[in-house]
Order: structure tokens, then C-alpha cells, then sequence
């Protein structure tokens, strides 16, 4: 449950078939150039496809990283042999072991900044990023983001096609060094994205394992690029994943349901991460959202029980982040401190406000509004009950918000 | 003791389409589940088998490829255990950790001459 990156072992580790994907796809790519990204997906599929048609009869290799090593190689050096003809590169450049001499972190980071640069939208980023970086399968990706695994494809598709026409220069092992603040802030944002939709999006137990893992890889990420460049505001970002991993194992009861801040038994927050979370955080030069945001977060852990915390303090906070950014999700968690310090007719009105910006997608957030709204405005209420119901395709669930809707 | 086959059906484009992940959960339960079997002694052996094939047909061993690729399911690679009879290997084979992903599993018993 480690998020930071592994050292290079020969172990059966948790998560190594993933983590190998993740190492040899982007040093791979950044030694043959991204056209060849298709043979290069095609041969580590078909890697973890052999060893899965041995390995499970009772043949484990003794290396089973070296294993898949030697193995993804043989497929991609067949493969070019089998295309030569229509290969620019010469049988010399085909030493697949010189990948070694690639950093495979900033082959990571590198290949992060080409999917930033490609001309798509966020989600289509976001999705790409999921695939080629971290691993994660189709199926995973399109259970964890709600959407059709066709749809996951044709995104897919469409990224890769921009990919491949990005100048071989994108892919130069120096380039990572020439990243500019700009870029660097925009590594973040999309590392941020990923975190929220592995946050938010929860929308079952059987699927909170992969939702926690897009979380850890996003906070992996983090760690890539804060090593690397040891900016501030990376360190601020890392802060805040921090701050709200802590409080994962509180947020869905044995039941299946999801908890809201105000019910969360906390003595089940990780202290261990809060407490990693306050080694990244520093007083910073210039505001950052992610500093504002750990700031509130560490507000919320801080406070013994729901009624102790101080909502002076963070719609204080909340106002100066409305400043540096403004969109409907902050300004909603600004109305939950309007209500709490008692400004109902204020913050009923910044929700009718920001009503039509919501997309359909958060279900453990219209759940906990709908629930916070239940005793103080009971139209608005079933508007949240409804939106769930919307977003919602699990038939147990509905039948639970029915139920809620039936008593309101 | 008899000796039982166990025949995996596989499908193969389903599988070939698993995540990294999905494929190291898969090998992790067979490997628990082979290490069971080893140690109360109901594991002989068993191996994967490779897609491509022939076909040798009759007195003129007609040779064609096997019709494998084209069909959606396929004998993927057995396990060889043995148990006290084909009840017993049954429950065993239950356990199978494929059946979790949805596959097919075929147990033949070895014809034992001697009984």
C-alpha cells in the first residue's frame, strides 16, 4: 500500500507487472520514438499474456522481472524483423538492454509531458495517462471513470495518433531537463485531475480497490516529479493527496455505504499520511491552490469531532481560493461553511447558482449533499437524491436512494 | 488414488485483453491454488498449450491448421491431479481460481487398467 515507487528487485511484488509496464512502455518509447508505440503496447501484452499461460502451471521463473524482460524483448525484436521493411531503424539500434542506461522515471515524466501536449481534452489526457503510465487496463479505466469501454478505445485511439506525430525531439532524453514552470504546473494539474477522479468517483466497494490505486499512482507521479524538480507547489500537491489518503478507510462502512465528513469515525484517519503529508508542507513564496487546499484539509484533521471544526477559518481559506480559481466544486464545498456558520440563505444561493455546472458524475458527492441537505432544505435535498439516482448504475443503490427519497 | 485431467477451456481474446493487474491476480490465485494442491498431495503436474496446432486427419494425413484462432474457446492447458474418485476431484477443481474469471474447466478421468 506503498504509493512511492519500488526499488528494482526480483520479487513477486504486489503490483510488479504493473510497475514493469509502467518502467519499460515509456523507456521504451522514448528509445524507439512513439511510432512504434502500438508494437511496443502489443509486445508487453503479449508478455504478461505468456507468462500468465505458464507461470500458472507451476512454472515461475526464479527472476520473474528478468523473465519478463528477456521475453518483452524477443517479441519486440520479432516484430521488427517482421515489419523491416518498413523499419528506419537499423538492427544496431535494436539492443533493447540499452533501455537501462534510460532513466525510467524520467522516461515516465517524459512521456506524462507529451500526453499534456497532445491537443485533447482533460479526460482524454487523463485516460491516456491511466493506459500508457500507470498500466491500468481498459476494463479498470472505464469501471473507475464511468465511461463505456468503447468510448475508452476510440479516446485511446485518437491519443495515440496524436502521439505518434510528435516530433522524435519530444522524445530525446535531454528534453526532460528543458521543462519549463509552465509545464511543470501543467505535469501537476493533470497529476491533481487523476487524484480527484481516483477520489471522488467512488461509486462502490468492488470498485474503491482501483479507485485508491489511480489515487496512489497519481501520488506516485507526484513523487517523480518532485523528486526531479523539488518545486514548491509539487510539494503542496503531495501535502494534500496526503492529507486526503488519511482518510480513505473511513469513508465507506462495512455496509457499502458512503460516509459523510460529518459521520466519519476518526480514529480510523491514517496518521501515518498525515503525517507524511506535514514533511511536504512549507510556508510557500507565492500562493498555490494546492497549499489552500492542504490548509483546509488540515483544518478537517485536525478538528477532534465535526462540531469542533473551525468553519471561520476555512471559508476564510475558501474565499482566497475562489480568488486564485473558481469552479463549482469549490464553490460548493464554500457553501458547506456558509451553512455551517449559519449563512443559509447565502450559500442556498450560491447552489442554485452553480446547479447547472455539476456534471453527473460525482455520486459519493450528491450523495453526501443530498445528505447534509436533508434537515435544512428538503426540495434541494431531492434534487442531490435525484442526481444520484441519475448517476448511479447499481440497482442496490438506487433502491437505497429510492427508500431515502420515499421518507423525505 | 486415480489420476484425473483437468482440461482449461480458454477464451482467448478475452484473455489476451486483461490488464497487466488482471494478469498478475490471475497467475497469484493459480499459484496459491497449485501450492495447496501440492501440499496435500493432489498435484501431478500440468502445462499451457500453445494456440497454433494441426490438424493430421486419416489415411492420407491430411494436414490443416488447427481451427483454433477462429474459435472463441479453446483447451488453453491442463492440470494432471489425483485423488480418491471423481467426486473428490471435483471439489477440488471447484477451487480452480479460472472459474472466478468465468471459465470453463473439463475433468477426464484417466482410465486406470489395472482396476
Amino acid at each position: 500500500m506503498n504509493p512511492k515507487p519500488s526499488d528494482d528487485t526480483n520479487q513477486f511484488t504486489e503490483h510488479l507487472f504493473r510497475e514493469f509496464y509502467q518502467e519499460v512502455f515509456s523507456s521504451l518509447v522514448i528509445k524507439f520514438g512513439s511510432k512504434h508505440i502500438d508494437l511496443i503496447e502489443d509486445a508487453l501484452q503479449e508478455t504478461f499474456y505468456k507468462a500468465l499461460k505458464s507461470w500458472k502451471y507451476d512454472a515461475y521463473p526464479e527472476k520473474p522481472k528478468g523473465w519478463l524482460f528477456t521475453v518483452t524483448k524477443n517479441f519486440i525484436l520479432n516484430d521488427l524483423k517482421k515489419s523491416q521493411k518498413n523499419v528506419s531503424l537499423n538492427t544496431s539500434d535494436l539492443v533493447v538492454e540499452d533501455i537501462s542506461n534510460i532513466k525510467k522515471e524520467d522516461a515516465q515524466l517524459q512521456l506524462l509531458l507529451a500526453c499534456t501536449k497532445l491537443g485533447i481534452k482533460e479526460r482524454s489526457k487523463l485516460i491516456f495517462t491511466l493506459k500508457i503510465i500507470c498500466g491500468f487496463g481498459v476494463t479498470e479505466i472505464a469501471n473507475s471513470l464511468l465511461i463505456s469501454e468503447d468510448n475508452i478505445y476510440k479516446n485511446l485511439q485518437r491519443a495515440k495518433q496524436k502521439l505518434q506525430l510528435l516530433p522524435r525531439a519530444y522524445f530525446e532524453e535531454q528534453e526532460i531537463l528543458k521543462l519549463s514552470d509552465e509545464d511543470i504546473s501543467y505535469i501537476e494539474m493533470i497529476i491533481y485531475f487523476m487524484f480527484n477522479e481516483g477520489y471522488d468517483s467512488v461509486n462502490s466497494t468492488s470498485n474503491y480497490a482501483i479507485h485508491k490505486e489511480i489515487c496512489f499512482e497519481a501520488v506516485r507521479l507526484a513523487h517523480l516529479l518532485e523528486r526531479k524538480f523539488s518545486r514548491e507547489s509539487t510539494k503542496h500537491l503531495l501535502t494534500l493527496c496526503y492529507f486526503h489518503m488519511a482518510r480513505f478507510n473511513s469513508r465507506i462502512n462495512e455496509n457499502d455505504e458512503f460516509v459523510s465528513l460529518r459521520n466519519q469515525d476518526r480514529s480510523k484517519w491514517d496518521q501515518e499520511f498525515v503525517q507524511i503529508g506535514f514533511q511536504y508542507l512549507q510556508k510557500p513564496t507565492s500562493l498555490n491552490r494546492y497549499y489552500i487546499e492542504a490548509l483546509i484539509a488540515s483544518i478537517h484533521l485536525g478538528s477532534q469531532t465535526f462540531s469542533e471544526t473551525n468553519w471561520g477559518e476555512i471559508l476564510t481559506l475558501y474565499n482566497s481560493l475562489i480568488q486564485l480559481l473558481d469552479t463549482p466544486i469549490i464553490r460548493l464545498n464554500r457553501a458547506i461553511c456558509m451553512f455551517e456558520l449559519g449563512m443559509n440563505i447565502k450559500a442556498l444561493k450560491e447552489l442554485e447558482n452553480i446547479k447547472p455546472f455539476l456534471e453527473n458524475k460525482y455520486l459519493y458527492f450528491s450523495m453526501s449533499m443530498a445528505e447534509y441537505l436533508e434537515d435544512k432544505d428538503i426540495e434541494l435535498s431531492k434534487f442531490w437524491y435525484l442526481k444520484s439516482l441519475e448517476t448511479t448504475n447499481q440497482d442496490f443503490r438506487k433502491k437505497l436512494i429510492q427508500d431515502k427519497l420515499s421518507q423525505l | 488414488m486415480k489420476k484425473f485431467i483437468l482440461l482449461l477451456h480458454d477464451e482467448l481474446e478475452k484473455e489476451k485483453g486483461y490488464s497487466p493487474e488482471e494478469m498478475q491476480q490471475l497467475i497469484q490465485a493459480h499459484m496459491g491454488w497449485v501450492e495447496k494442491l501440492s501440499k496435500n498431495g493432489s498435484f501431478l503436474g500440468g502445462d499451457g498449450l500453445v494456440p497454433d496446432g494441426k490438424f493430421i486427419s486419416g489415411k492420407e494425413t491430411l494436414v490443416k491448421d488447427g481451427p483454433y484462432i477462429e474459435s472463441k474457446e479453446i483447451i488453453g492447458g491442463y492440470y494432471l491431479l489425483q485423488a480418491n474418485s471423481l467426486e473428490e476431484v471435483t471439489e477440488i477443481a471447484k477451487e480452480c481460481p479460472c472459474h472466478l474469471w468465468g471459465g470453463v474447466t473439463e475433468i477426464r478421468p484417466i482410465m486406470d487398467y489395472e482396476s
